[in-house]
């Protein structure tokens, strides 16, 4: 396997691109016949394996048609029993590595998703492509180096993150990670991000990789003066003064407190997470760059992945075999549980609303995977690029959707851009819909970052979120109901509940509470707190 | 002086060359844009070089040393542009940033004496000695920095990289720039200075970048020495010998003998004419083997695998001896073929060198390395598979087929633009990677094997049928020969089993005479004792007086003597299951008229029977209902000697199924009082038991005198 790494090494940066970033040019003909291609492999390991064969039953699809109509489409319980165990002997392919999430309280603790060799190349790829995407300006430019230094700051193993992009990114592009891997996985995730800082006084910050919420929340912290100040013999290091007097030159002739664009020159921001589209121009201000999104998982590895346009995302021929189920019918599966869903393929897709399926390749173990994620296509090319495949930007969580009345569908996402372009200054917010005389409405817990009137905070969210969903403006005078009711929550309420968890020994994606719909007791425990 | 102004030239023609060579091939590349900022540095350093050691007066000596300084000092800046942008690390902009900053320092400290402050000219060597300046220690410590980091990250790169051709670029680099480094600190020493060691060492680096170019394609760029100027410079040189030659002749025949003959200069012409010309070709040839070995090497195997491969029909010889020749010309340890599958579109493996595969390899119809030699019909090396996406759709099996052989550059090889065959071949033993060149030769080698390989594959087609056909063919034979031994066998087990069970037919046709002569001993012995009885009831009778018991006696008499009469038929008889039933008959009924003499004298009997056997089941007790009725008619039918008629009948119905047997008289009749089915009379009612006993039926007509139908199906069971 040729990595990044030995090609930058030789100075072959048109190759680099070629490798990683050439996908971006495939027709949808060749895109479909890489998928076809690789999924015709993908049946032959299932196939030869126990657990394939009790999906594919013990006639072998020859075709994609015959593999949509005899394969039933799949969630996370159809493989509990195969891989809560982590038994080698059944999958299609020897694991090299075992990646969890978290699971679903009472049902399973983890989701377990095992990852052959070659699945953990192509992660390597993945993440080496949105490097190379975040850092570039145009096709075929090549600005990572061989020596490049890496901020990490996703969760450590067992977490895929950790598990599978962190050494993938390790063999292919063999960065300085700041904290280095093993030193930061030893590491709770606040003093990993705080050592990550505290070492790129330093040594510099080529590539970040990690949250966008750090990245704001620690430029705040520099915006705010409020990092540590504390002398210690560390800050003599002549890079590291250099970089603070070089830092604080830079923001005193722009007129203002220091920011992280000052002390560090990053060239590619990768960021995961929902809210890196709303952190998009915040980062961009702090930190002189805007950072790329994209689209991976647990179970599905790599799905899409911005361009440098920052646009949509473009989907990745020879991750997963992709099929997308129309909303309509996903919602019709939603509420009658009968029914079986139809699926379409990338080359009959049109733009529109989707729950995306997958089937891994490479000796992956989901099957037709519904992941319950609801992804947008949003143009069938991208013309400002030559991009010929359609593109894509994440919707929501199918179960991060409220339904008010079936007259609106509220993501999270909606919501989080109505509260943000309300102008409202706050913390962290929670929404969960409730009933009042039969009639649902919306109830959002919001912690505000400072004091705030209810009456006002209301109005403004109400406006926002009217202005940003039609349906949620019509339904007042359609319905003659209120739909918001907003309750104030205390100070330092979400931080307190994530101390809460910690000292219960709760997994880290289990630390901050679920946005929509969290549950009662959630409620009942940010509210008392 | 004029070592001095030679030496650079020479190094500046070189530093020229090899800039023209970097512009030629792949300017847009970034790695060689800084490189020839770096040769571009050394052109000038050379030419201000050149420019010292010809000027007149110290002042324009003066004026071109400090030029050099920017050349010299540049050189050393860029060098280390060049090392950070070659291996990958453009990241560490603060060294771009410092170096430009030196050098555009270096450059407005031209116009004054802060570097160079003066110029004298050496008494020994007459070379322009420079008197340093005050800044000259700092410039020196930035400058030999730059070239010292250079250096040391070129060490790293080499240390850390695991391509030997890679490795083999930096180590030529790092020689080359070594040689320039130590080269121009002999500028720092004063004896030294007389001496133009700077220059010299100047084109070893040239020499030295130019060898890595040249062998390991240093930059990705692949000279192409064209062989007509090559071969022009021993024709020039021989030009020059037969000029001189002829000049010498004449020069000398004219000092010795005062006069010129134009025939004697023609004569000389022809004759170094004749001389030189082989001198020429054998010039030529060395210059082939010298410059362009591998492509003489080349030739010389296309020459002969065209002769050989043409007189060649067998395709595992043939495609051996391709892979051989390729092989050993091209220095290639890996080697495989892979033929097109009759009648489909995959390819598979008939013959390889180098590894060991336990499978049989093959190449199926869309795999992405198939469809792009139809599609493209020239090479594919394996930095394409590694690169292009379409290759993404590679099965994981494929690519470690392509791994096992090692695949570096995979040849189509093409009939009609058909693809019919593959050649993939491994990396050289070199690791050099396969130049254009090569890749030529390779594919005019398909292409002129093509037909011969065609044509091997025809025969080897038409071989597998007749073989496939002489296998069929022996197969049968086998066949046939297995199933004659398998009749023979059975003919043998047959003939056995025959005479085993003629044996065992003579054994119990010995058996059953055996039982049948025991039989007829046992019927003969029934009979006699039947008749011992018969004989002792006369015997006894014969004390009797009453005529009742008289009666009685006789009656068992003739009852016994009808059994014993069945029994003296069965033992004469050959069957011994059934007799002849018409001659019992006759017999009994003759004997039953004999035995009532007195009576029947007026009495006729009349018998009439088919040809009926009866088995022994039946026929006794049908013979004591005959005696039984027969004597009763004599009896009873006509009394006071009045004359009548016994008829017995014998007969079976159209199918033969049911025998009927008839006694009738013209007699008086069946008295009325007597109930024939309920009767008291002993005679009687034997007679309707024995009816039942053989499922019979019995049917008394008293229309005219008595008449008893007895009808009785052959195959009743007996109750």
């Amino acid at each position: 396997m040729t990595t990044a790494i030995s090609l930058l090494r030789q100075g072959r940066r048109k190759e680099v691109w070629q490798k990683y970033c050439g996908f971006i040019d495939l027709g949808m003909t060749e895109f479909m016949a890489i998928q076809q291609r690789l999924l015709l492999e993908q049946i032959e390991l299932l196939h030869n394996s126990e657990l394939g064969r009790s999906f594919l039953g013990e006639q072998k699809p020859t075709s994609i048609e015959q593999f949509r109509n005899s394969v039933p489409l799949t969630r996370y319980h159809d493989y509990i029993h195969f891989l809560a165990e982590q038994r080698e002997d059944i999958l299609p392919a020897k694991p090299q590595i075992w990646a969890r999430t978290s699971g679903r309280s009472r049902e399973y603790d983890y989701k377990w998703a095992p990852y052959s060799k070659r699945m953990v190349e192509k992660a390597g790829e993945f993440a080496v492509s949105s490097f190379l995407m975040a850092s570039c300006s145009g096709r075929g430019d090549v600005r990572l180096s061989s020596e490049d230094i890496c901020l990490y700051t996703l969760a450590p193993p067992p977490y895929f993150t950790g598990a599978v992009i962190a050494r993938a990114v390790q063999q292919q592009l063999e960065p300085m990670f700041i904290p280095p891997l093993a030193k930061g996985e030893l590491m709770d995730f606040e003093e990993r991000i705080r050592e990550g800082f505290k070492l790129a006084l330093k040594s510099g910050i080529d590539v970040f990789y990690g949250l966008s919420s750090v990245l704001v929340k620690i430029a705040e912290q520099f915006e705010q003066g409020s990092g540590s100040r504390n002398f210690s013999i560390d800050m003599l290091h002549p890079r590291l003064l250099f970089r603070v007097i070089k830092g604080t030159l830079k923001s005193k002739l722009n007129g203002r407190n220091l920011l992280p664009k000052d002390l560090w020159n990053v060239k590619a921001i990768v960021a995961g997470g929902m809210d890196t589209a709303f952190y998009r121009d915040t980062i961009e201000a702090y930190w002189g760059r805007k950072p790329l999104e994209g689209y991976g998982g647990t179970e599905i590895g790599g799905v899409a992945i911005q361009t440098w346009n920052l646009k949509g995302m473009t989907f990745l021929p020879d991750f997963n075999f992709l099929e997308f189920i129309p909303e309509e019918d996903f919602y019709k599966a939603r509420d009658d549980e009968s029914f079986q869903p139809s699926t379409q393929l990338l080359d009959e897709v049109q733009k529109g609303v989707y729950e995306l399926v997958i089937t891994n390749f490479l000796g992956g173990v989901f099957v037709r995977y519904r992941t319950g994620d609801l992804i947008e296509i949003i143009s069938m090319e991208d013309t400002e690029l030559g991009i010929k495949t359609p593109q894509m930007k994440f919707h929501a969580r199918a179960d991060g959707v409220i339904d008010v009345a079936g007259f609106t569908r509220l993501t999270e996402k909606a919501i989080w851009e109505a509260i943000i372009e309300s102008g409202v200054d706050h913390v962290d917010w929670v929404m969960q819909k409730a009933y009042a005389k039969e009639k649902p409405y919306l109830h959002l817990y919001l912690e505000l970052n400072g004091s705030g009137n209810l009456e006002e905070t209301k109005s403004l969210v109400h406006q926002s979120l009217a202005e940003i969903d039609s349906g949620y403006a019509e339904l007042e005078n359609m319905l003659g109901f209120d739909p918001l009711k907003i309750s104030l929550l205390s100070k330092g309420a979400f931080a307190r509940y994530i101390e809460n968890m910690r000292a219960n020994g709760a997994e880290l994606a289990h630390l901050k509470p679920p946005r929509i719909n969290p549950g009662d007791e959630i409620i009942q425990l940010l509210t008392s707190m | 002086m004029i070592l001095a102004t030679v030496l650079s030239a020479i190094a500046l023609g070189c530093y020229i060359i090899l800039g023209v060579l970097t512009i030629r091939h792949n300017f847009k590349a970034q790695t060689n844009q800084v490189f020839l900022l770096y040769l571009g540095a050394m052109v000038f350093w050379q030419l201000t070089a050149f420019m010292v050691s010809i000027s007149d007066e110290p002042s324009e000596a003066l004026i071109f040393y400090r030029l050099m300084t920017a050349g010299l000092g540049g050189q050393f800046i860029f060098f280390l542009f060049f090392t950070l942008i070659f291996l990958g690390k453009g990241s560490q902009r603060i060294f771009f940033n410092l170096g430009w900053l030196i050098f555009v320092g270096m450059l407005l400290s031209l116009g004054n004496d802060w570097i160079i402050s003066s110029v004298s000219m050496s008494e020994t060597t007459e070379l322009y000695i420079p008197e340093f300046g005050v800044l000259v220690p700092l410039v020196g410590i930035f400058t030999y920095s730059y070239l010292g980091y250079g250096i040391y990250i070129l060490a790293r790169g080499y240390r850390l990289t695991k391509s030997n051709i890679h490795k083999n670029r930096i180590y030529y680099l790092l020689l080359g720039a070594g040689a320039i480094g130590i080269g121009s600190l002999s500028n720092l020493f004063p004896v030294l200075q007389h001496y133009p060691i700077d220059v010299a060492s100047n084109i070893i680096g040239a020499l030295l970048f130019t060898y890595a170019i040249l062998r390991f394609q240093l930059l990705d760029i692949t000279v192409v020495i064209r062989r007509g100027l090559l071969y022009s410079v021993p024709t020039v040189l021989i030009g020059t010998i037969y000029f001189l030659l002829i000049t010498l002749a004449i020069q000398i025949f004219h000092t010795y003998s005062g006069t010129q003959l134009f025939l004697l200069s023609f004569l000389v012409a022809m004759v170094t004419a004749i001389i030189t010309q082989p001198m020429r070709d054998r010039a030529q040839s060395w210059i082939d083997r010298i410059f362009f070995r591998e492509k003489y090497d080349s030739g010389i195997m296309l020459q002969r695998l065209s002769s050989a491969s043409a007189s060649i029909l067998d395709l595992d010889q043939l495609g051996n001896l391709i892979l051989e020749e390729i092989g050993t010309t091209m220095h290639i340890e890996r080697l495989a073929f892979f033929l097109k599958i009759a009648g489909g579109g995959s390819f598979r493996m008939i013959t390889q060198r180098g590894f060991s595969s336990s499978k049989q390899l093959q190449l199926r119809e869309n795999h992405p390395v198939v469809e792009w030699l139809i599609s493209n019909q020239k090479a594919l090396s394996k930095h394409n598979i590694e690169m292009q996406p379409q290759f993404k759709s590679l099965w994981g099996e494929e690519l470690a087929d392509l791994e096992r052989i090692g695949a570096e550059i995979i040849i189509p090889l093409l009939a009609k633009g058909d693809l019919m065959g593959i050649f993939a071949l491994g990396p050289k033993r070199s690791e050099e990677s396969f130049s254009q060149d090569d890749q030529q030769t390779l594919l005019t080698l398909a292409n002129q094997t093509a037909v011969s390989i065609e044509k091997a594959r025809l025969y080897w087609e038409l071989q597998s049928t007749l073989k496939a056909l002489q296998g069929a063919h022996d197969d049968l034979e086998l066949r046939v020969e297995q199933r004659t031994a398998e009749l023979a066998r059975a003919n043998q087990a047959l003939t056995e089993e025959i005479a085993e069970r003629k044996k065992a037919q003579d054994r119990i046709r010995d058996n059953l005479l055996e039982k049948e002569v025991l039989l007829k001993e046992i019927h003969h012995r029934v009979k006699n004792n039947l008749q011992v009885i018969s004989s002792l009831a006369s015997l006894q009778s014969k004390t009797i007086d009453d005529p009742e018991s008289l009666r009685v006696f006789r009656e068992s008499q003739d009852r016994i003597h009808s059994m014993a009469l069945i029994h003296t038929k069965l033992y004469e008889s050959q069957d011994l299951a059934s007799i002849y039933f018409p001659e019992y008959v006759q017999s009994l009924t003759s004997y039953l008229h004999d035995s009532y003499e007195s009576k029947a004298q007026a009495i006729d009997l009349v018998v009439e029977t088919e040809e009926i056997f009866l088995d022994i089941d039946i026929a006794i007790p049908l013979g004591l209902i005959l005696t039984e009725l027969v004597s009763n008619s004599l009896k009873h039918a006509f009394p006071n000697d009045i004359k009548g008629v016994v008829y017995i009948e014998l007969f079976s119905d159209e199918e033969g199924s049911i025998t009927n047997l008839v006694v009738k008289d013209n007699g008086v009749g069946f008295p009325e009082s007597i109930d024939f089915y309920n009767p008291d009379s002993l005679g009687l009612r034997l007679v309707n038991s024995l009816v039942q006993q053989i499922r019979g039926e019995i049917i008394m007509d008293r229309s005219t005198g008595t008449s008893f139908a007895i009808s009785v199906a052959e195959s009743a069971p007996l109750i």
